[in-house]
């Protein structure tokens, strides 16, 4: 092979660097897209973990139902969010306490594998639903 | 003048324990409604609305349900006669309602003259109190649970 011919020169390297955007196109590309927006979703699962918590808050401590209810017209309205439950603290295990949408209550009560939705959770205290156990937990 | 004041101490704080063993007795509870005469008592299924299975009347409005709150004296009363479960139980069937999507929120009351004013004064609205103020209420609809 002559080193010095215009396919040495200006083909190999070319090819080769084109090879290492398609690697870098096709492989870290996506993948780091894909943690992204898996990132940006839990975040954002997050803030309405956190929103229902507070609102479940306000439901109990104040004893004001009329947020919770819009927040129920919220969840039925966004197409990302499949599951909301509202779990309460009992010892050393949690127990359902609300289930969003109804249907999936016996699923949601016997868990939610991790593997098939993205959970996001925001823990919230009451000092007046469970007696001796005042902490609860929110999870999406 | 000490003597007395202990005497007013103990005679305040028996009747505060009083006024606690009454709330928490069994009462004869009615359901009040703010609702056109279209609907007749005996077509009420007062289970099934004060347990928020019944979420409109019979003519497609929303019922609008009034409950005791934590302060309201016939929390206790209204919660173990008409739910037959602890006032904490009943908050949390009815969070688990609005929640699921399954029921109208309720409004809670501090009182019974707060509940009664509140279905006197809206229409649609309904209310489980004690029996004993049927009288006054000769413009509501009025179901014996």
């Amino acid at each position: 092979m002559n080193r010095h011919s215009i396919v040495t020169k200006i083909f190999f390297p070319f090819v080769l660097t084109t090879i290492m955007f398609a690697v870098v196109l096709l492989g870290v590309v996506p993948d780091r897209q894909a943690k992204i927006l898996t990132a940006n979703t839990e975040n954002e699962l997050f803030s309405i973990a956190k929103t229902i918590a507070l609102t479940v808050n306000i439901a109990l401590e104040k004893e004001n139902l009329e947020a919770l209810a819009e927040f129920n017209t919220f969840l039925k309205n966004d197409a990302h969010i499949s599951v909301a439950g509202i779990f309460v603290e009992n010892g050393d295990s949690f127990e359902l306490l609300a289930a969003f949408p109804s249907e999936v209550e016996s699923e949601l009560a016997a868990g939610v594998d991790p593997i098939k939705f993205l959970v996001a959770r925001a823990p919230f205290k009451t000092s007046n639903l469970c007696s001796g156990q005042p902490k609860q937990d929110t999870f999406i | 003048m000490l003597k007395y004041s202990i005497w007013l101490i103990v005679l305040l704080s028996g009747t505060a324990w009083a006024e606690k063993l009454t709330s928490t007795e069994p009462a004869n509870l009615i359901l009040v409604a703010n609702i056109n005469d279209t609907i007749a008592p005996d077509e009420l299924d007062v289970q099934a609305i004060i347990r928020g299975d019944q979420g409109n009347w019979s003519n497609g409005d929303p019922i609008l349900l009034v409950l005791p709150g934590r302060e309201a004296e016939i929390y206790e009363q209204v919660s173990r006669g008409a739910f037959g479960e602890s006032g904490m139980m009943m908050q949390k069937r009815w969070l688990k309602l609005v929640f699921s999507g399954r029921g109208n929120p309720p409004r809670y009351a501090d009182s019974e003259k707060e509940m009664i004013d509140f279905v006197l004064n809206t229409p649609g609205s309904a209310a489980v109190i004690r029996a004993q103020h049927h009288q006054d209420l000769t413009q509501l609809l009025v179901k014996a649970i």
